[in-house]
Parts: structure tokens; C-alpha cells; sequence
């Protein structure tokens, strides 16, 4: 069985057209257990019932951001080891070292494509 | 062929009015238009996003082109929600008043300044309503 069909993914992003953009394209790759939430308490209440193996995350959100989901991820038990991509538009470099400190396993810059995305999470995951 | 009497008139005109302008009815405007862009964005990016996800395979350029729509639309709204918050606390330095005539050569559509200064009757035959005229 290819990685692809058992790798479980969650896509966090307030934006709807982010997250079409993310569940099309994973789709696209063959994925197709993939959930999404458009925010961060969300995405963490729905993990502690349905766990997953990667978590794509928008960096810019309302109430949580980003890096506070990857914090709050970190500090669970059930989830400290779930693999995290931070989406950014910035990629500034304050933010991607703090991502780094936090955890956060690869980082992906706004505005990306398809090929873009697969090769961000097979560095993370492996080859899909 | 330009009229010099005629333009002095329209700059003491624009003068007087914009002498009563405020910067938070000036703020306001600009709160208004960044709305109506915000509303053309978020046109365009449903249009755009109905057929680029649609599509198999996704176009990548397409896909880029929607997250930069996605970026322009939350921009435009947090601009709007900036300027509304700081208005109450802006107003004019000492002595200034918002130039017309200045702001009207200094932008690309003379619509844009119409919304600021009111509509005077010579130009009333401009005048466009439709945002999607501009574009």
C-alpha cells in the first residue's frame, strides 16, 4: 500500500479558497483522507478525536495562529509528534526561526502550486 | 485646449469645499472605497476559484494567481478595518486642507477623487456609477 492512501492530513486555514486550493491539490496527489477546520481550537478539538499524520496550517489566522497551533500541538500528548507544514505569505525570517524552535517540521510560501506543495510534504512525510 | 480661467475657478472651488472636509469624512471615503474593492475581489476570486479547482490537473499559474486574489481580498478588508479603526483619532495638521486639484492630477481615474470632493456640475457628465466601467 503506497504511503499516499494511508497518510491522514488535516488542513487548517480560515480562507476557504486556501483550503480548496490545499484539498484539491492533495486530492490531486491521491490522498484522500484529508479534513479540514477553518481555524485553530477547531482543528485541535477535532484531533483529539480523529488524529492524523500531517497538519497544513495557514500562518495568518483569527483567534490562533499558525505557530500558536503548532505550540498547542507540541504540548499535547496525543499530538506532539504529528507532523506540521506552516503555510505563510511572509516567510520573514523571525517567524520561520520560531517555527523552527516550536517544532514546526517545513514551511511553505504563498502564493505556491501544486509541485510546490507535494515536494513540501515529502520532505516531511517521504515520498508520497 | 485648456482654459486658464476657468481651471482657477475650479481650484478656489475646490479649495472652499475641501477647507470643510474632514479627515474622518476623508477617512471615511477611502473606508468606502476599499470596500467596493474589497466586493470586486471577492467577485473574482469566486469566479476564478469555480474554475481553476474545477480543472483536472490544476492549473498551476491559475492556482497562484487565486492565492494572490485570496492575499489582494484579506489585504483590502484589513486596510478598510485599519483606517476605520484610527479615523476617529485623525485629523488635519494645522493649516492643510486636501488639495483637489493636486489629488486629481495625482490619480489615474478621476472617479476615485469624486466620492471625496462633491460632484460639480461640469463634471456631472463623468460621472460613473458602475465600478465595473473603471475596471
Amino acid at each position: 500500500m503506497a504511503l499516499r492512501d494511508q497518510l491522514r492530513i488535516m488542513v487548517v486555514d480560515d480562507m476557504s479558497t486556501s483550503r480548496g486550493v490545499i484539498t484539491q491539490a492533495l486530492d490531486g496527489f491521491g490522498i484522500r483522507n484529508v479534513a479540514s477546520t477553518s481555524d485553530g481550537p477547531s482543528a485541535l478539538k477535532a484531533l483529539a478525536s480523529a488524529p492524523v499524520h500531517l497538519v497544513i496550517s495557514d500562518f495568518n489566522m483569527p483567534a490562533m495562529d499558525g505557530l500558536q497551533l503548532l505550540q498547542h500541538l507540541r504540548a499535547g500528548p496525543k499530538t506532539k509528534g504529528v507532523g506540521f507544514i506552516l503555510i505563510t505569505g511572509k516567510a520573514d525570517k523571525e517567524s520561520i526561526e520560531q517555527g523552527r524552535k516550536l517544532g514546526m517540521n517545513n514551511f511553505l510560501k504563498k502564493p505556491f502550486d501544486p509541485n510546490d506543495l507535494r515536494n513540501c510534504i515529502e520532505a516531511v512525510v517521504g515520498r508520497l | 485646449m485648456l482654459n486658464p480661467t476657468r481651471h482657477g475657478k475650479d481650484e478656489q472651488a475646490a479649495t472652499e469645499e475641501s477647507a470643510g472636509l474632514s479627515a474622518q469624512a476623508f477617512a471615511a471615503v477611502l473606508c468606502e472605497q476599499i470596500s467596493v474593492l474589497h466586493d470586486v475581489s471577492i467577485m473574482l476570486e469566486a469566479t476564478l476559484a469555480a474554475e481553476v479547482l474545477e480543472a483536472e490537473p490544476l492549473p498551476p499559474e491559475s492556482l497562484r494567481s487565486l492565492q494572490r486574489l485570496d492575499f489582494l481580498r484579506q489585504s483590502l478588508k484589513d486596510l478598510e478595518v485599519i483606517l476605520k479603526t484610527v479615523s476617529p483619532g485623525l485629523d488635519w495638521k494645522t493649516d492643510y486642507a486636501p488639495d483637489e486639484g493636486e489629488l486629481r492630477h495625482a490619480v489615474s481615474m478621476h472617479a476615485s477623487v469624486d466620492q471625496i470632493f462633491p460632484q460639480q456640475p461640469s463634471r456631472s457628465a463623468d460621472k460613473q456609477d458602475d465600478p465595473e466601467v473603471w475596471l
